[in-house]
């Protein structure tokens, strides 16, 4: 046991020596590493907060239904609203009498309309319908409509579904840069490794002659790529961990509208954070356990 | 400890290094081997060493067949055998006694038993003050000398060398061939491939000489016949 811990502590110092006698090929790759996973990062940053706008736009997604306004019997809007509550894509229904009509459209569009509070109230009934899926909220909106005794329906945000539909293009397209940076960073490791194994062979194969085991000649190689990776992660890691608070504060916690609230900092520090340094790691190790099987052909 | 039978060798450019080549070594012996340049002596290390597998026939050295030995294997076998190369074999960017370390190091010993192994052998090969310098750095006999000190360090049962002496001035040569036959009185076969013929005759030893990959000459006697 002590013989393993000795033997790896020996394989770490060469690991370190390696880095160092290749300095200015491990800065390259450690630098270029870094830009690479803060992308990655980046791209991390926008998925996630796609996800989270478009829950919190589902949320807001409701479709107001305007009743006739000859409908007015209690038994007639109980009626209306199984009729609704029937409709697949329809998650609750909530009555809103006209008074309550009248008093949302004061909130909106001002004062001027209070002249009609009490017995000239013009309005209708209607209702508010949260739906399930908030990309067939066009469908349900129709639907509802071919009811009879509904007037009209609306539904806002059609806008802002947009939005959030463009923002999902972003977000695939990010997934897809992604995948191509991390396959650039796992070529450049891989490339990296390669290199300085190919300037050692000598050296590989003396080791040999002197009794060294194959795993004692791999092992420093397969740190040497590990390290590059994790410290490659490390500046963009430590970026995200502290710039992403201080983006949080300047932004007071929303992009443009309360609706696109962002992340709080605790949770982007643990996923995307984390994210990438095991994404450093996971490049890192990956590349160079191949670099070292594909490239180190020991004589005998 | 050493039993060749019927060993043949060629390269793939069609050169015959060894041809049939019987010689059986005993535990504790010291054996020269001899004869011009070509001969095959070299090969006669490299396949005792396990780097290069004999055409036919069979090496055994402590009891281990080194022709059969897997790949993965060598290594592990080659730590009981000290092996002192014609072309030193030091690893460049080590320094002296970092050179001598890393025999030690693949074996997992302490650093501290390392350290204290380290300083013996240096003052066995007479390098103390030039433990910190590179490979490099050094005279030809110099570099000899920190292969002959890597070889030792791990105390091995046999030690194969090949012209360990050939870069030497007399009277150097002579302290390494005391040096040798010190380890060899401690108990290690010792087995080294010579051109000095000097030595051979101030030193008396079993002399096997080779001609063109056969054995021509074998002296239990010691002293070097011309043929
Ligand atoms: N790797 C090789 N590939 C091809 N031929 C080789 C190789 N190594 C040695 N030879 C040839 O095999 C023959 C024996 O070589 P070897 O190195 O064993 O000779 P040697 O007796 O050690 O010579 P020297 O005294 O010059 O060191 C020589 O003819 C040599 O050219
Ligand atoms: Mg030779």
């Amino acid at each position: 046991m002590k013989r393993i811990l000795n033997l790896f502590l020996y394989e770490l110092k060469y690991a370190f020596r390696g880095i160092r006698k290749h300095l200015v090929l491990s800065f390259s790759a450690i630098s270029s590493m870094a830009v690479s996973v803060f992308l990655i990062g980046c791209f991390l940053l926008i998925g996630i907060h796609v996800d989270h706008f478009a829950a919190n736009v589902q949320q807001d997604m409701q479709i107001h239904v305007v009743l006739d306004s000859n409908l007015t019997s209690q038994d007639e809007i109980d009626s209306m609203e199984k009729k609704i509550k029937k409709i697949d894509n329809v998650e609750t229904v909530i009555f809103s009498s006209k008074d309550d009509e009248l008093e949302l459209m004061i909130r909106e569009k001002g004062e001027a309309f209070s002249q009609y509070r009490g017995q000239e109230n013009p309005l209708s009934h209607a209702f508010f319908v949260v739906v399930k899926e908030s990309s067939m909220i066009e469908e349900t909106a129709a639907e509802i409509e071919t009811l009879e005794g509904v007037d009209s329906t609306a539904f806002g945000g059609s806008s802002v579904t947009e939005l959030i539909h463009l923002m999902d293009v972003v977000r695939k397209a990010g997934y897809v840069l992604s995948a191509l940076l991390l396959i650039l960073s796992l070529y450049l490791i891989y490339n990296t490794i390669r290199t300085t194994i190919y300037s050692r062979q000598d050296e590989i194969n003396i080791m040999r002659t002197v009794g060294a085991t194959d795993s004692f000649i791999r092992t420093p190689f397969e740190v040497q790529g590990i390290l590059i990776g994790l410290l490659g992660a490390l500046i963009p890691f430590l970026l995200v961990y502290f710039g992403y608070p201080i983006l949080y504060e300047r932004m007071n916690g929303v992009l443009f509208a309360s609706l696109f609230s962002l992340i709080d900092s605790s949770t982007i520090r643990y996923i995307v954070g984390f994210g990438m340094l095991g994404c450093g790691l996971f490049v890192g190790f990956f590349a160079s356990f191949f670099a070292v099987r594909k490239t180190i052909k020991a004589k005998r | 400890m050493i039993e060749l039978r019927n060993v043949t060798k060629s390269y793939p450019n069609g050169v015959h290094a060894l041809n049939r080549i019987s010689l059986s070594i005993e535990d504790g012996e010291f054996i020269y081997i001899i004869g011009p340049t070509g001969s095959g002596k070299s090969t006669i290390i490299k396949i005792l060493n396990g780097e290069e597998v004999p055409d036919s026939g069979t090496v055994v050295v402590d009891g281990i067949n080194v022709g059969a030995l897997k790949h993965r294997k060598v290594p592990y076998y080659r730590r009981n055998i000290g092996c002192i190369f014609q072309d030193y074999r030091l690893l460049p960017k080590l320094t002296v006694q970092e050179n001598i370390a890393f025999a030690l190091e693949v074996l997992g010993i302490s650093k501290k038993k390392i350290r204290k192994r380290v300083t013996e052998i240096l003052d066995l090969v007479d390098l103390k003050e030039k433990a910190r310098a590179y490979p490099d750095e050094l005279s030809g006999g110099q570099q000899q000398r920190v292969t002959i000190g890597r070889a030792i360090a791990n105390k091995p049962k046999l030690l194969i060398a090949d012209e360990p002496t050939g870069n030497l001035d007399p009277e150097k040569s002579k302290e390494i061939m005391e040096l040798l036959e010190k380890i060899n009185a401690m108990g290690t076969t010792v087995l080294m491939v010579t051109h000095d013929i000097v030595l051979v005759e101030k030193f008396k030893k079993r002399t096997v000489t080779l001609d063109q990959g056969f054995v021509v000459k074998d002296s239990k006697k010691g002293g070097y016949v011309s043929l």
